[in-house]
């Protein structure tokens, strides 16, 4: 940690002296075990990268490099190509400064020793579990594909500014693919689950579920287009926030207007029951950290309150220019955790950290059983592919349950549920269930909404 | 680099490996983007590393570093042979199919190497195409970027192959928010060639950028389709995002020997009318260049399907050894992070002989759905249900072509719609992509795909009930 911190600070200084007059680094050592498997392992795999990026500011022209090497002629040559593209910048009337030093929070949860240390022998022996777990379940199942992994990640950012900070993490995953086959027939089932130790997933009780939703999909089949009472499933609903806020809540995407959110602030934009907070020091939060990519503490900010919409999410620059403090939600990476392997690559731009959707009281089986007709969604394909702007969501459902009387009835696959997400928040949802649970860094209960379309046969 | 690359192969032999290969990548890229007038990022990156695989025992082992001394390397070369020793217990007792040596050097043609172009010239092209596509006070955001990279491979295995590949790869893309009454829509395209900066020189991008935001401003006022089952022709980019998911990824070969894909156990069958006819090709007009893949295999043109009956899945040398099959040059990796796994290059249908009209004239109801602005699509190959978007589309209504609708989501079986492609178009166009990729198994690659416009008799489209 102390070298990357050093690398950090001699590339600002090193900027400083090409002619930046502010300048920032990020140093980042990443550490990644892999697994795959099906029925048998299929290969491991270890990797690990150190990388720097690069933020330099001639007076309000910025410009960003980065490289895969710390090296001294390396990083010399970094630093030159951020300065020089910042020089060949126009210049940002909007710019104000780079982070000045403002500490850091406390972030529990997000280090865990056991999982940093493991190695490929840990992997190794818990797939071997899970198979024998599935195939001694039932002899249609067969585990089709799976993966194992763990990593940990360690950064430092050093700027112009005096901040000069170091934070690490680990993360651990797991997912399954468990297929059901009998007399032609067949089915498959899908479970997982990202964590920031190994020793939170519970992989038998996913394998478990996902042995379940294959035989329960056997003969699965599109039902004829109708308009129905539809359940998201927590992880599904999850990952809806996700293709509906990540784009659009961001103060970035309000400035630029690209957002459907832009002149809605202080306004009724849902229910009263539907509660968002963007937590960034939640415990064991999967983006929580004692502060964001770009040296700000991290916190919880109430974005929708009682369907009131409370808060964009802010790093320096937007904050600057709303003239407010910003809610540390600069980000270097728009994508998932295990895609952080290289977030020195990125600049920093506004984006969720652990974003929540507060929890209702219903338990999930009172969603199946107070619906008379329905379909449960229990895996999707295509849902970010919905659009974020005009709110019209669609997913591709591989994986449901048709829902008679209160009762799971036959399984569902190729129909597509669509409707139109800013109703669905201000009216259509009318069950929120009390079984949080994350897809990434998004967090959320299952939800029922009522009258979606489902195009089918 | 041939010479390290050498030694850490010889060293996974000496240490006990069946077959050992080291891969070394070098990459640069940039990315300038564009938004409502200002520059917002300018990025450059450079990525740079090798990555061991070694088979030992019938188990791999794979390690990489970014680490370039001679003493880490070695580290990584017993890492690896550690993880194939700890992998052996619960491991498959995988081959590799038999290939002979290769010796060889390829790369894209590039005339104007996109490092040697200063900021000052990217940011200019960016800013006038970006100019272009404000068109007036109903576009509310245009964001326009230029994408560039080089990647540079170079591939030793145990058996002495070495081939060094150089790929360069230029585009722009346009994304526009048009704004109407309360509504909102954004459409985004971009285009990209294996080339270098003299592709993004040699275009009038802001007729390219304008016609984005003059669609966007279109579609925000266009109605939803009808949601249901509905004939379609499908355009030249949504054929090739059709037979990528629907299709490409079902005749990946690991999918197959897993059991996986729905395509398991029906080579020699009849999955589609005669006039269909499918390639994976690793190089082609238009396409992504991958002459040979991550194993240093040639990657020729390889038929999937020949007139409607599948011929062949895609191999990597470990599924090609596990059906006893040819390598089809199909294992690829995102970088030398990753393992090659079995992917799609540049996955087409051939074209035959109707145009346009004679595919709409077929159709008393139905939609003449468009790649253009559509955001890619996705599929579950185990229960074969794909999905992807489409851009702005139109109505096609007792053979005519009429007004337009909205994006929209288009939903279908893998083994279903395939047989319902009745009339195949007499075009033919095979596009990539510099901004985006495939995604498998947490790795991303450039693909391209293609094919001439086709007449599908039942697809599933998701709308207004």
């Amino acid at each position: 940690m102390a070298q990357l911190l050093s690398s950090a600070k001699r590339a600002v200084r090193l900027a400083e002296k090409l002619g930046a007059t502010e300048a920032e680094a990020y140093v980042s050592h990443t550490v990644q075990n892999w697994l795959t498997f099906h029925e048998k392992i299929d290969s491991a795999k270890t990797s690990q990268i150190t990388g720097i990026g690069v933020r330099a500011a001639v007076d309000k022209r910025i410009g960003f490099s980065s490289s895969s090497s710390v090296e001294p002629k390396d990083l010399e040559n970094t630093v030159k190509m951020a300065v020089s593209i910042a020089k060949a910048s126009q210049p940002d009337p909007e710019w104000h400064s780079l982070p000045k030093n403002t500490g850091k929070a406390s972030a529990e949860g997000i280090f865990d020793k056991k999982t940093a240390e493991i190695e490929t022998d840990t992997l190794v022996e818990k797939s071997i579990e899970i198979v024998d777990l599935v195939r001694k379940r039932d002899n249609r199942l067969i585990p089709a594909r799976g993966a194992l992994a763990t990593g940990k990640l360690m950064c430092t950012m050093a700027n112009s500014h005096g901040i000069q900070i170091a934070k690490k993490g680990t993360y651990a995953l797991f997912s399954i693919r468990v297929k059901a086959e009998e007399a032609g027939k067949k089915g498959t089932g899908d479970e997982g689950c990202e964590a920031r130790s190994w020793k939170e997933i519970d992989f038998e009780d996913l394998a478990e579920e996902a042995s379940r939703r294959a035989v329960k999909s056997l003969n699965a089949s599109p039902i004829p287009s109708t308009k129905t009472t539809v359940i998201f499933t927590n992880d599904i609903f999850a990952r809806i926030l996700d293709v509906m806020f990540t784009g659009t809540i961001n103060a970035e995407a309000i400035q630029k207007g690209r957002s459907p959110w832009l002149g809605k602030m202080g306004q009724q934009i849902a229910q009263d029951t539907f509660n968002v907070v963007d937590d960034g020091i939640k415990k064991g939060g999967i983006m929580s950290w004692g502060f964001d990519d770009e040296g700000v503490p991290q916190r919880k900010t109430q974005v929708i309150d009682r369907g009131v919409l409370k808060s964009y999410l802010y790093d320096t620059y937007t904050a600057a220019k709303d003239k407010v403090v910003s809610t540390g939600n600069a980000r270097r990476s728009r994508l998932g955790t295990f895609s952080l392997a290289r977030p020195y690559t990125r600049t920093p731009v506004p984006a969720p950290t652990n974003f929540v959707l507060k929890q209702g009281d219903a338990k999930r089986d009172e969603l199946i059983e107070e619906t008379r007709e329905g379909v449960l969604v229990l895996t999707t394909i295509g849902e970010w592919l919905s659009n974020s702007m005009s709110g019209a969501l669609s997913a591709t459902v591989t994986n449901g349950v048709l829902v008679k009387n209160g009762e799971l009835s036959d399984p569902v696959k190729g129909v597509i549920v669509s409707g139109n997400f800013f109703e669905m928040i201000r009216n259509t949802i009318d069950l929120v269930a009390n079984d949080m649970r994350n897809d990434g860094s998004f967090y959320s209960p299952s939800v029922r909404v009522q009258q979606m379309s489902v195009a089918g046969r | 680099m041939e010479d390290v690359l050498s030694k850490l192969v010889d060293e996974a032999r000496k240490l006990g490996a069946s077959y050992s290969e080291a891969r070394f990548q070098d990459i640069t890229s940039t990315m300038v983007a564009v938004e409502n007038g200002l520059l917002r990022a300018y990025e450059s990156d450079r990525l740079k590393g090798i990555g061991i695989r070694v088979l030992l025992e019938g188990a791999w082992g794979y390690s990489s570093s970014n680490e370039m001394g001679l003493s880490g390397l070695r580290r990584n070369v017993r890492q690896a042979i550690k993880i194939a020793k700890t992998s052996r217990k619960g491991s498959l007792r995988i081959g590799v199919c038999a290939r002979k040596a290769v010796r060889d050097r390829a790369g894209v043609q590039v005339k104007i190497d996109p490092d040697q172009v200063g900021p000052e010239e990217k940011i200019k092209v960016c800013i006038e195409a970006n100019k272009a596509a404000r068109i007036g006070d109903r576009i509310k955001n245009a964001t326009t970027r230029i994408g560039t990279f080089a990647d540079k491979r170079l591939f030793v295995n145990s058996e002495g192959s070495i081939v060094e590949l150089n790929s360069s790869m230029a585009g722009l893309g346009q994304l526009s928010v048009a704004f109407s009454e309360g509504k909102m829509e954004r459409v985004a395209d971009s285009e990209s060639r294996c080339a270098g900066f003299e592709f993004i020189q040699g275009k009038d991008w802001t007729g390219f950028c304008r016609e984005i935001s003059e669609l966007a401003v279109r579609a925000v006022d266009a109605q939803a389709p009808s949601a249901g089952s509905f004939e379609v022709v499908a355009d030249p980019d949504l054929v090739g995002l059709i037979l990528h998911e629907a299709f490409g990824h079902a005749s990946e070969g690991d999918l197959i020997t897993t059991k996986e894909s729905v395509l398991h156990g029906r080579l020699g069958s009849k999955l589609a009318g005669p006039n269909v006819t499918i390639y994976d090709q690793g190089t082609v007009e238009g396409g992504y260049f991958v002459p040979y893949d991550d194993e240093g295999t040639p990657k020729a043109q390889t038929t999937i399907v020949d007139e409607g009956v599948l011929k062949g899945y895609l191999q990597s040398r470990q599924t090609a050894a596990e059906m006893s099959m040819e390598t089809t040059g199909n294992a690829r990796a995102m970088d030398f992070e990753n393992t090659p796994i079995v992917r799609q290059t540049n996955c087409y249908m051939k074209h035959q002989d109707h145009s346009l009209e004679e595919l709409a004239e077929g159709i008393e109801k139905g939609y003449y759905v468009r790649g253009r602005g559509a955001g890619g699509g996705q599929v579950d190959v185990g229960g074969g249900t794909f999905t992807f978007a489409v851009g702005p589309s139109y109505v096609i209504e007792k053979g005519e072509i009429r007004e337009m609708v909205r994006g929209t989501t288009v939903s279908g079986l893998v083994l279903e719609t395939l047989q319902t492609i009745d009339a195949v178009g007499k075009d033919l166009k095979i596009s990539t992509s510099v901004f985006g990729g495939c995604g498998k198994g947490a790795q991303t690659v450039k693909v391209g795909d293609g094919g001439p416009h086709i007449r599908i008799r039942k697809i599933t489209i998701g709308g207004k009930a």
